[in-house]
């Protein structure tokens, strides 16, 4: 570990730190329907698209009618974007003349960047053409995280609103969300990585002359304006196989930065909008810490194990230490333009949120590295989380922990204000239990039957790694992927779009339904037996409910799979 | 006819996560409050 290493991270940490204030007021005000900086520009916009979909600004739903329109939006979209893959041959913009999608893996690609995952099956650059690629995936990526935005700022109005039978209007939220945060954050950042040299055009992949004089075929596209929505959605999907590893994906230092920090942006701040929105902002401040002690264990864990040297190697008397002449550590499927330190950030930054885009390959970090990634995404991606789904995530713990510190007390729990009864904890629960049910009930699945088994690229602890970090990737909608495992199979392709669907409209749902109920309550006052939820000891009790929670929930599945490489690394064995 | 298996699959998910809400709505209390404990 070297100082420039940790300085990377805390320089990281303090620009995210300072983001969250003015970025979750300007949210808020976003959120709260008012007229915009942007108005002048932007305002027409929304109005004809009001009038067009035929939406009254102003007429608010019930968490019901909120969920309906959510799913009936969602669904058209699944639809559009299987279609789009599936007659790719006959549309413009093609001169690669890539051919359609088979339609498993147009299924699997359809839900992925519909639910805001973007696993991957599939090479961007021989799978999808540019037209598919900016009408398909950067469509997907800017209603996907839109809809998540949406859903937390419903269930957020829940806490906040007293005896209300609404919970606001899905079609306006997402409209808001797109125009005013999303596409002007996008449009400045897409400049931004054209600048520091990421590819936009229309061209078609060039042909070059190496300087062996061989031919190459480089491809590329209208890479800036993917990138852009790719990491302010915090849905990852790369648009060349190698994602942020590919020089024209993630081009500088500088890039690498920017690239993490619009992965986290959104998440962080909406913890302040939180605050805002039940007039104590101390409480999105009390979300916030609990995020950040759980990030910076995370980066620490990582950051170590990969700086350490391999025993393996140690034994073959290879020279691992840190030098002036080399990294040290382990550098195996690491970019040595962003070193160890840059990689064990950036891997722990995406799984953290619910964004797969990645800078290393995750299948070739030490055992307990990897254990610390999967990690991340089994704590249900609440540490920052995923756009508006770590939060209402962290929303749902918040719930469990009020009411297991009710359960200690003695009293009614309430959380800012609203009594946690038990239709909150059953539909808490419901939320919380899918997205481990899916993980592990298909994981087990995959590991016995040949269908599971035949796309491994490794036996023993690291195959069953792969797959449990692909199911765990899926359900918890980040989409990053292990590698190592063949996952364009008819089996992988079915199996991953059904943990992907759970993990994303099974918690929504719930989370619909608790906004629902809780908008309908009235604001109970503060007293000696309310539970303070804005200081030390409540964030002391929230990461122990998470931690406890997701331990117990997968720690014999992390034993059977890292923990178990590990020791067996360090008996001499590799797998 | 794949399209047609694969398209049915997207409804069919669609149609079961809005049985879900249903029966999530089942589970909620009269939205007056009038369950409402002190």
């Amino acid at each position: 570990m070297t100082v420039y290493g940790w300085l990377q991270t805390l320089l990281f940490a303090v620009l995210m730190a300072a983001s969250a204030k003015p970025l979750g007021g300007y949210l808020e005000r976003v959120l709260a329907g008012g007229r915009m900086a942007l108005g002048g520009l932007l305002g027409p916009v929304e109005s004809v698209l009001y009038r067009l979909a035929g939406v009254e600004r102003t007429a608010e739903q019930t968490w019901l009618a909120y969920t309906g329109a959510l799913l009936t939006f969602n669904l058209v979209g699944f639809g559009l974007l299987y279609a789009l893959q599936r007659v790719q041959g006959l549309l413009p913009l093609n001169p690669e003349h890539l051919g359609p999608v088979a339609p498993d893996l147009a299924l699997n690609t359809s839900v992925s960047f519909g639910t805001n995952t973007s696993w991957q099956s599939y090479a961007g650059e021989t799978t999808l053409g540019a037209f598919a690629q900016m009408t398909g995936i950067t469509v997907q990526s800017f209603l996907s995280a839109a809809t998540g935005i949406a859903v937390a700022i419903a269930l957020v109005r829940g806490f906040a609103r007293r005896r209300s039978a609404t919970i606001g209007n899905f079609w306006v939220d997402l409209t808001r969300v797109t125009l005013y945060v999303l596409l002007p954050i996008c449009f400045v950042c897409s400049l931004f990585f054209v600048w520091q040299g990421v590819p936009q055009t229309l061209a078609g992949y060039a042909e070059v002359t190496t300087l062996e004089g061989a031919k190459q075929v480089v491809a590329r596209g209208p890479v800036a304006s993917q990138l852009a929505i790719k990491m302010l959605s915090s849905d990852g999907g790369g648009y060349f196989n190698a994602n942020s590893a590919h020089p024209f994906e993630n081009p500088t230092p500088l890039t690498n930065l920017v690239e993490m920090m619009l992965i986290f942006v959104i998440g962080v701040a909406l913890t302040n909008t939180f605050g805002r929105m039940v007039r104590d902002e101390r409480q999105g401040w009390a979300l916030l810490t609990a995020m950040a002690v759980l990030f910076a264990a995370g980066v620490m864990m990582v950051y170590a194990a990969e700086a350490q040297s391999n025993p393996l190697f140690t034994a073959l008397g290879i020279d691992q230490t840190n030098s002036a002449m080399q990294a040290g550590g382990n550098t195996e499927g690491k970019e040595v333009r962003f070193g160890i330190a840059g990689s064990s950030l950036f891997a722990t930054v995406t799984t953290d949120s619910s964004s797969g885009a990645v800078n290393s390959m995750h299948d070739s970090f030490m055992p307990l590295g990897g254990a610390v990634l999967m990690a991340n995404m089994m704590l249900d991606e609440v540490i920052v989380g995923g756009v508006g789904s770590g939060l209402y995530g962290m929303l749902l713990f918040c719930i469990v922990t009020v009411f297991v510190a009710g359960l200690m007390i003695g009293r009614t729990p309430e959380y800012v204000g609203k009594k946690i009864e038990s239709t909150e904890v059953k539909m808490t629960m419901l939320a919380l239990l899918c997205v481990p049910a899916a993980t592990l009930g298909l994981t087990a699945t995959a590991v016995v039957i040949e269908p599971g088994l035949a796309g491994l690229a490794n036996a023993g602890p690291h195959g069953f790694s792969e797959i449990l970090y692909a199911y765990a990737s899926a359900a918890a909608t980040n989409g990053s992927a292990f590698a190592g495992l063949n996952a364009n199979t008819a089996f992988y392709n079915l199996t991953l779009s059904v943990a992907m669907f759970i993990g994303r409209f099974f918690v929504i749902v719930p989370v619909l339904a608790i906004a629902g109920t809780l908008a309908a309550k009235r604001i109970v006052p503060k007293s000696a037996g309310t539970l303070p939820t804005g200081g030390g000891l409540f964030v002391g009790f929230l990461l122990g409910v998470i931690v406890i929670v997701g331990g117990l929930t997968f720690f014999p599945a992390v034993v059977l799979g890292p923990v178990a490489e590990h020791l067996a690394m360090l008996a001499g064995s590799t797998f | 006819m794949a399209d047609f298996g694969m398209l049915a699959l997207i409804v069919v998910a669609f149609g079961l996560a809005v049985g879900y809400a249903r029966l999530c709505g089942g589970l909620l209390p009269p939205a007056d409050g009038s369950r409402e404990i002190d």
